[in-house]
């Protein structure tokens, strides 16, 4: 009995534990089918890693056309929309911000709220490139099974703590 | 050495032979009943709620062992370890550990790290965002939102063919 595609390829992208794995991987060596099989795997792998038809462009492709569509998004900033206001009014706004910025600075200072973020531990580098910690953490790339790369100009960071859910009992606003 | 010593030892050998099996076909039939598929879809969704990005994938694991991610960005890097637990009542404990490593040049590396759980049904959708979902539309920052759908591979196949057959 050979274990069937899906098997194998989980084999191949080691997702399969041991000892179910040793047990598979016996049974490949000495299987003439299953082996070529995994070898084809390999291939297509070593192809993708190394030489993978077309990917440059198409990536380019994507790139360029997520930045064609932040330019083409309609979203201005607050800070940069035009408002008229009336002389008197503008006047009388910046004596009232004048005012304001005065009392609030003779007010005691007050602790801001830690909020809701995650728990955070500071780590030193040498450099700040993320390469070198990357390679730090090579061995864990050994255990990884999807590895994915985000698109460069997008802007991310973190943005309260990491959150856990149902898709049912999330709602977009 | 004494019965005494030998006793326990014969018994450990005996679970781990029950557990292991002794070939190939142990292996399979083991992982025949037990294969959970995962399914992850990983996007980026801008703050007006706008997927600008999205990959998929499925992977094949047991109760109990994690699928992991890396997410290489420009400015962070993203370990997700995702890992089904089947429950005696066969609903599922969905682990999800984050790791997150962010760099800035204002405040140099940090790292966070968080660990959630939430029990599910088998084949419940769940959404796992390792960079938190708070929007704050003045820093205009995209966020990463992972759907996770466990199913056994059986349940999986038969979903899968069904969609093919309703396209």
């Amino acid at each position: 009995m050979c274990p069937d595609g899906q098997i194998l390829s989980a084999l191949h992208d080691r997702e399969i534990p041991s000892p179910w794995r040793e047990k598979i991987q016996e049974h490949v060596e000495g299987c003439e089918k299953c082996r070529d099989q995994i070898n084809s795997y390999h291939e297509v792998s070593r192809r993708l890693r190394h030489d993978p038809p077309g990917l440059k462009e198409s990536q380019e492709r994507v790139w360029q056309k997520i930045a064609a569509r932040e330019r083409l998004s309609t979203h201005v900033p607050l800070w940069k929309r035009r408002v008229s206001i009336p002389a008197p009014l503008m006047a009388a706004a910046v004596v009232a911000v004048i005012f304001g910025l005065t009392f609030f600075n003779l007010l005691p200072e007050k602790k801001e709220p830690s909020g809701n973020t995650p728990e955070v531990w500071t780590v030193q580098f040498e450099n700040h490139n993320l390469e070198d910690l990357a390679e730090l953490l090579k061995n864990r790339d050994s255990q990884v099974q999807v590895f994915i790369e985000l698109p460069r100009s997008s802007p991310m960071g973190l943005q309260g703590e990491p959150q856990l859910l149902r898709a049912a009992d999330y709602r977009r606003e | 050495m004494s019965k005494r010593r030998i006793f326990p030892l014969l018994l450990l050998h005996f679970a781990f032979s029950l557990n292991a099996g002794d070939g190939l076909e142990d292996a399979l039939g083991y992982l025949s009943g037990n294969e959970l598929v995962v399914s992850l879809a990983t996007r980026i969704v801008e703050s007006e709620n706008q997927t600008v990005w999205h990959m998929e994938n499925t992977n094949l694991t047991v109760s109990g062992q994690s699928v992991n991610l890396k997410m290489s960005g420009e400015n962070l890097v993203i370990f997700a370890q995702i890992t089904p637990y089947i429950q005696t009542d066969q609903t599922l404990l969905l682990i999800a550990k984050g790791e997150v490593f962010v760099s800035s040049a204002e405040e140099g590396t940090k790292y966070y790290s968080t660990l959630k759980s939430l029990p599910v049904s088998l084949g419940e959708k769940v959404l796992f965002f390792p960079l938190g979902m708070a929007v704050d539309s003045n820093r205009n920052l995209y966020y990463i939102e992972l759907e996770i759908q466990v199913l056994p591979r059986k349940a999986s196949e038969k979903h899968s063919f069904e969609g093919e057959g309703a396209r």
